[in-house]
């Protein structure tokens, strides 16, 4: 019986080893059938919820429900009235952003068939829309490729980018006019009226920062950083000229970085990079005088006063930290400055907090706004609003030494580029320059490596 | 064409009829010792042409033939037996079983063949059926497990590549423990060859095996001899085999959603803002943007389940009494595991490899005493590859998580990950794998090789009886070409976030159209060897003698570059020689030497001698122990020599010599302070090292060859013993008041193996089934007496009295309990740690854990102890053949990105299934100080993640080699397709692994599983004789 079995499973031996033999020598085919389940029209649209429950502008919304369908160009999603972009929808959730005004908040899901509805659904809930502070675009062109950008003067929607965006300024006789110096590259003029951006031709190869004269016709002071001893670092170019005369401030001075002009006595600080010093320049007497020494050199200085005239920051780019030198009245000279924020250091660091304890990465421009919950507390009524170029951020300096940020490094990045939301989404690369309107309470960043102006606005 | 056909078949059949006019009908039929018939003998006629003709089932046979010729019956088994047939017309045969015994194998040795009984060196032999069940190109790859005193690696499954090989021990750290390879007498590429020519291979281990290749012996030697022409009918063999392989283990990678998850959790851990939202983790858990948060299975992607591979192979062989041939051809190619693009018809991107290679051999017997064989081979090789090469790939299979960028993002545009860095070099690792797979064109390489000797073996038996000549020429080429057809698509990174609903796209890379660059490279060798060899027996009395000298010379004919160096031929020399006698066949004595020189070496230093002495004293053939019965073989063996190493491992020529180069970075200067005057002078840039000279291995071996009850148990074991001394390495601990510019090298180092091989098979017969139980084992020990290092006042800090490439790093203690178990332990000072990092032992005591306290730990990567096991049975015409291989001894560290996890942070780096899913720390759900990995950290952790016991493991495994099943069609079918023999055959290999670790295949040895792994194969195939 055994044996049977075996010489019969024996005579099979050839027979299946030829099969596999063949099995393995053919070829096999692998393919995948992936169906995914459409739109079925017999069937209702159904909003069932959503998440998150509150947001603002740019935010992003989950929808679940049924029968969605999973073409994204026939569905179409209306928050509060304002048609919202869809990323991506699954038969049973979708997923949009939410539109800028939505502030009704109300949720509708159509399916489309090309301008038609077939169907359509709306949330029992509403979505509770929140208005905010938002970054957005203002002024340039976000290049995807480098090498596409473009120089160019032009209206707001065709100016192309601004590269090396240093220091941004307000003409002090008309606010439509904003200035910003661009380092090596050309500084522009904003006209906001004309709605133009054009070359402001300084014909210096670096331009660091542009100031104001207080007194006279308000010339402009454009200061050329060179690495040379014996050339003049600060320019005057008159408004008569509608500037485009300029005559030289005669002081040689080696590596300008910052400027500032005291808004009473009219006199001009200037820094020096590798002397490390600030000088005081009379314009009346012409005369030229130490202030004070940095307490390091090699390191650019960017100067902001306070309206006031009783003190001026100090940004100490390469050392990461900020001081404050408080003005002498009596001898019409600020003072040995002292440390209010940032630790100084090599490297930089990112830190919220009190005076030394909060970290900065390259401080520049900065801009004193009013803050009116100071009103009733008296004393200093200004924040201090200045760019982290390094951290990618806004930051606040209260006139008690506090550090926070206020804008940039959203969904808890650093450098980018995105809108909306101030702290959750917004991203910068490299903001320098900061400009603040007071009428129209907002904010322009000179985003440098994004090559943009930004603007900080709340939405209306 | 058809009319050449026609007038070429009309030709023929005039010839065969008007040979068939003279030729006589012979009968008869064959039959063994008990009468009973014998399916399938050969018969030929000797010294004529054709196939001859066979016997049928019944054991008769009909031939034609011309009378006054010599029948020629042959089977397989049997002893050959030759009949001169004159009148009659019945010719019956009876075969006689040929007596397979141990005291007839036969060994190759450096001299030549010599009886197995009479060697008193350390030779394996290995049966080379062996070898051919494995499914790779290369021999290497099939040589772990099989051969008691080697050990190998196989460190990638790529096709084409090779194994990694030494012979008993690495015992040394200088110069290149490579064996030397000798096929058909030269130094030659072991995969050049096909498996299936091989007719023998050997292994030379000891002093007394290896002394005659004095400078070069050290790393042991390996013998091939390739088959020759037999005289008799005309023998063809072919072989076909398919394979489908898939790969053995490949790492596995949590999906999109744990990756995001757990890298939250890593950021939490360290007290650090999370990641990804609560809503993006609900988009990323939907699936609902595939552009930011996709979920892609990359090995899904590229890899495809398995490849298929082709193997096919026929030789012929055959000759009369005054000439023989052996030709033979094959082709193999194998597939790559990646999936192609199916649109792209123009070329191929797939990993693949194909290799023809060719043999052609004759022997011709010039006069009764003249022997002159010719042999020429080759082999092409090709490979194929994706642009950018495989390793990228791997980089990128293994750093790409499942989130870091989708296939194709939804508007077209093709993803690749920005790792920041502008080196063109590094960016080829970030593309995703999909593209590199696909578009970035193809590499193709090609090896062909031609090598030819030629070999006169004169007898002088008429100067003295028992004297031959033997001159041996051999000329080689090696020429390997490349085209690198390089592409790229447009590439782009996008921003983790939306800006307002829209991608942020950054392009990282334009478009490159296809580019070309090309290369080749070539070498020709030469050869020269004449050997005087002398052997008679007296009586009781066996003397042999053997003179032999040798030369030869390499030179790269491509590529050379300008340096004068690489024009110059590399050239060896040496004068060999060999005496031994015999009494009895019971004491055997014998004197090898080589004197050797290297043109590495100053004319001082050139030459050296390497002598070796050898006894052997068969106890079996003693008269007390032949009247026992049941021994036939038992004979012990020592032998004691020196042996050389000459090749300085990197590519350094001409140490002996100084180089002196212009002086750098202005020079003298000539005038006053502030004037610019200089003159650059001359310098040495490197000091030369006249004394060097090649490393001596002094080699002991103590050996047991046995044999008993005939045949049923044989075996052998080996003691051995070695001392490397004069180790050439790089004195790096001059001090700088010397003032040098570079490190001059010497003979510095000393190292000391000891170690044990040996096998051992057990046959038997039962219930009709032949069965073969067989063993081996290598271990080994190698420790460093000596090498040139830095001084420290902790010793353990040493390589000294360690072994060569010994694992180091710190002990770990487990993970840290709590803030108060950090405080009560000593400071480690690698970084911040909270609870759950890993703690050190601090070894020196001094109340820090720092660089001082990495000790010794675990053993080397390369493993000390192989071992391999297997079985054979056959019944009737099935046979099993099953071997098991393994490793123990070996260690390695495990680390990279994906070990590592979120190490580099955003985009790179991969989280492993297996250790996502395994008993790890998490703050507040698992703080178990005993857990399998630390606490996660985003970004790097410059306190957990170092060598450590904490990251060793333990690469020690059994793998199920070889499963080889065969089916020998029924001798009575077979014939009646006049055939001779057709096996039908199905080989699984890598089937089974048993290993502790789990991660990828352990054979890889690899810290980091970025590796092509090794295939599971399993293969079917035909051979067929006739």
């Amino acid at each position: 019986m055994i044996n049977k079995y075996l010489s019969d499973l024996y005579r099979q031996i050839p027979w299946t080893l030829f099969s596999i033999i063949f099995l393995c020598l053919g070829s096999c085919k692998e393919e995948e059938i992936k169906q995914e389940v459409g739109f079925d029209s017999s069937r209702p649209v159904v909003i069932s919820d959503f998440y998150p429950k509150e947001g603002g502008s740019g935010s992003s919304l989950v929808v679940y429900g049924d029968n969605f369908g999973n073409d994204l160009s026939k569905i179409k999603v209306v928050i509060g009235g304002k048609s919202a972009k869809v990323i991506g929808v699954k038969n049973n959730s979708l997923y949009c952003i939410i539109p800028e005004t939505a502030y009704n908040g109300d949720i509708q899901v159509s399916i489309m068939d090309g301008a038609k509805e077939v169907a359509q659904a709306a949330a029992k809930e509403n979505f509770s829309y929140t208005r905010k502070w938002l970054v957005s675009t203002f002024l340039g062109k976000y290049y995807e490729v480098a090498t596409d950008f473009q120089e160019k003067e032009g209206p707001f929607n065709d100016c192309g980018a601004f590269k090396g965006i240093t220091w941004l300024s307000f003409d002090p006789k008309n606010r439509n006019h904003l200035y910003f110096t661009g380092d090596r590259n050309s500084a522009r003029l904003i006209d906001f009226e004309k709605q133009y951006v054009s070359y402001f031709r300084t014909n210096f190869d670096r331009v660091s920062v542009i100031d104001w004269r207080i007194d006279g016709n308000q010339d402009l002071i454009v200061s050329h950083n060179h690495a040379v001893d014996n050339k003049y670092g600060n320019y005057l170019f008159s408004r008569e000229s509608n500037f485009t005369q300029n005559k030289a401030i005669e002081v040689y001075s080696r590596g300008v970085n910052g400027t500032m002009v005291h808004p009473q006595n009219g006199e001009l600080y200037y820094s020096r990079f590798r002397a490390g010093d600030i000088r005081r320049y009379d314009f009346t007497t012409k005369e030229d005088k130490l202030a004070f020494s940095n307490p390091y050199s090699g390191v650019a200085v960017y100067m902001v006063v306070h309206p006031s005239g009783d003190y001026a920051y100090l940004m100490e780019y390469d050392r990461h930290y900020i001081m404050r030198s408080d003005y002498d009245r009596e001898k019409k000279i600020f003072k040995v400055p002292y440390t209010v924020c940032g630790l100084a250091a090599n490297t930089g660091g990112y830190a919220d907090g009190v005076g030394t304890s909060a970290r900065l990465n390259n401080p520049v421009q900065g801009v004193f706004v009013k803050n009116p919950d100071y009103r009733e507390t008296g004393g200093d009524q200004y924040d201090f609003y200045f760019c982290d170029r390094s951290n990618h951020a806004i930051r606040i300096l209260t006139p008690q030494g506090r550090v926070s940020t206020f804008a940039g490094r959203g969904n808890n990045g650093t450098s980018g580029y995105a809108n909306g939301d101030l702290r959750t989404e917004a991203r910068f690369n490299a903001p320098q320059a900061i400009a603040y309107d007071e009428e129209k309470n907002c904010f322009y960043i000179g985003d440098s490596n994004n090559w943009l102006i930004r603007k900080i606005a709340k939405e209306e | 064409m058809k009319y050449i056909l026609l007038t070429c078949i009309l030709f023929l059949s005039i010839s065969f009829s008007s040979l068939a006019q003279q030729e006589v009908i012979v009968k008869g039929k064959v039959t063994d010792a008990k009468k009973e018939p014998l399916i399938g003998v050969s018969i030929s006629i000797s010294n004529m042409p054709g196939l001859g003709t066979i016997t049928d089932v019944n054991g008769n046979y009909t031939i034609k033939m011309p009378p006054y010729q010599t029948l020629v019956f042959n089977y397989i088994g049997f002893d050959k037996q030759e009949v001169l047939v004159k009148e009659q017309r019945v010719v019956n045969v009876v075969l006689k079983e040929s007596e397979a015994s141990v005291l007839n194998e036969v060994v190759i040795t450096a001299t030549g063949a010599e009886k197995k009984i009479a060697v008193t060196g350390a030779i394996t032999t290995v049966d080379v059926r062996q070898l051919k069940s494995n499914p790779s190109t290369s021999i290497a790859d099939a040589l772990a497990g099989v051969v008691p005193g080697i050990q190998a690696m196989q460190t990638s499954g790529r096709p084409g590549s090779v194994s990694e090989f030494w012979v008993r021990s690495i015992s040394t750290f200088g110069a290149s423990n490579a064996a030397l390879v000798l096929i058909d007498g030269f130094e030659r590429d072991m995969n050049e060859i096909n498996v299936e020519d091989v007719e023998s291979f050997t292994v030379l281990k000891d002093a007394s095996a290896t002394a005659i290749y004095g400078s070069r012996g050290a790393n042991g030697v390996i013998l091939i001899k390739t088959k020759r022409g037999k005289e008799g009918k005309v023998n063809i063999n072919a072989k076909v085999e398919g394979f489908y392989s898939t790969l053995t283990k490949l790492p596995q990678f949590v999906d999109g959603y744990q990756y995001a998850s757990m890298a939250n959790e890593a950021k939490i851990a360290r007290n650090q803002e999370p990641l990804f939202s609560t809503t993006e983790l609900e988009i990323l858990r939907l699936g609902l943007d595939p552009d930011l948060f996709p979920n892609v299975n990359w090995q899904d992607v590229l890899l495809r389940n398995g490849a298929k591979s082709q193997r096919s192979m026929l030789n012929m062989s055959g000759g009369g009494k005054t000439a023989r041939y052996f030709l033979s051809g094959s082709y193999q190619n194998q597939e790559g595991i990646y999936k192609v693009d199916n649109a792209l018809k123009d070329y191929n991107t797939n990993a693949n490899f194909h290799r023809y290679t060719y043999r052609l051999s004759v022997d011709m017997d010039i006069t009764k005493t003249t022997l002159l064989s010719g042999g020429i081979s080759g082999s092409l090789r090709k490979q194929n590859d994706p642009g950018v090469g495989t390793d990228a790939i791997w980089t990128a299979l293994m750093g790409y998580n499942a989130i870091t960028a989708p296939l194709v993002y939804s508007d077209g545009r093709i993803p690749a990950d920005d790792d920041g860095n502008t080196n063109a070099d590094d960016d080829i690792n970030r593309f995703n794998p999909w593209v590199q797979g696909t578009m970035t064109g193809y590499r193709e390489n090609w090896n062909n090789n031609i090598q030819t000797t030629l070999n006169l073996n004169q007898k002088l038996d008429f100067i003295t009886k028992g004297l031959q000549f033997i001159g041996r020429f051999g000329y080689d080429t090696y020429n390997d070409n490349w085209i690198n057809r390089y592409k790229n698509p447009e590439l782009w990174d996008v921003s983790r976030y939306r800006n307002n609903g829209e991608l942020v796209f950054k392009r990282i890379k334009e478009e490159q159209k296809m580019t070309q660059s090309a290369g080749s490279n070539g070498e020709k060798r030469e050869f020269f060897e004449w050997e005087t060899q002398y052997s008679r027996a007296f009586g009781a009395h066996t003397f042999g003698a053997v003179l032999k000298y040798n030369q030869q010379a390499k030179i790269f004919t491509q590529n050379i570059g300008a340096d004068l160096k690489n024009g110059i031929s590399r050239r060896l020399q040496g004068l060999a020689g060999r005496a031994n006698y015999n009494f009895k066949s019971r004491y055997f004595f014998d004197f090898n030497f080589g004197y050797t020189g290297s043109e590495n070496f100053h004319k001082d230093y050139r030459f050296g001698f390497f002598p070796a002495i050898s006894g052997a004293w068969n106890v079996g053939e003693e008269r007390i122990i032949k009247e026992l019965g049941f021994v036939d073989m038992f004979k012990i063996r020592y032998s004691h020599g020196i042996t050389g190493n000459d090749n300085l491992g990197r590519d350094i020529r001409f140490p002996y010599l100084y180089t002196i180069e212009q002086m750098t970075g202005g020079g003298y200067n000539f005038g006053d302070f502030d004037s610019s005057n200089p003159w650059t002078g001359m310098r040495y840039s490197s000091v030369a090292s006249p004394d060097v000279t090649w490393e001596i291995a002094t080699k002991q071996d103590l050996g047991l060859d046995y044999s008993f009850f005939r045949d049923k148990l044989s075996g052998t074991i080996d003691l051995f013993k070695e001392s490397r001394d004069g180790i050439y390495m790089s004195r790096d601990y001059l001090p700088g008041i010397v003032g040098l510019e570079s490190n001059p090298s010497a003979n510095v180092g000393k190292v000391e193996v000891q170690g044990i091989d040996g096998n051992i098979a057990l046959k038997r017969r039962v219930l009709g089934i032949d069965l073969t139980l067989r063993g081996n084992l290598t271990y080994s020990k190698n420790k460093i007496i000596e090498r040139d290092e830095e001084n420290t006042i902790y010793t353990y800090r040493l390589q000294e009295g360690h072994r060569v490439g010994q694992a180091r790093g710190l002990i770990d203690l487990g993970l840290f309990r709590d803030y108060e178990d950090i405080r009560n332990s000593p400071r480690q000072t690698f970084g911040e740690v909270m609870p759950g990092d890993i703690k050190y032992k601090d070894v020196n005591g001094d109340g820090i854990v720092n660089d001082a306290d990495i000790v010794a730990i675990g053993a080397t990567t390369r493993p000390n102890l192989t071992y391999g096991f297997g079985t054979s049975a056959r019944w009737k015409g099935l046979d099993i053949n099953m071997h098991f291989q393994g490793v123990g001894k070996s260690t390695y560290f495990i680390n990279g990105t994906s070990v590592y996890m979120f190490s580099l942070g955003e985009n790179w780096g991969n989280v492993l299934t297996d250790m996502a899913n395994s008993n790890r720390w998490k703050l507040g759900e698992n703080e178990d100080p005993n857990a399998d990995f630390p606490r996660l950290t985003y970004g790097p952790n410059s306190n957990n993640y170092r060598s450590s016991t904490f990251w060793l493991r333990d690469g020690s495994y059994l793998r199920l080699k070889t499963l080889d099943i065969g089916y020998s069609l029924p001798k009575a079918f077979v014939n009646k397709a006049h055939l001779n023999n057709a096996r039908l055959f199905l080989i699984g290999t890598n089937l089974l692994t048993f290993s502790s670790f789990k991660l990828w295949d352990p054979e890889l040895g690899s810290s980091d599983g970025k590796a092509y792994p090794l295939n599971r194969t399993l293969s079917a195939g035909i051979s067929v004789s006739l």
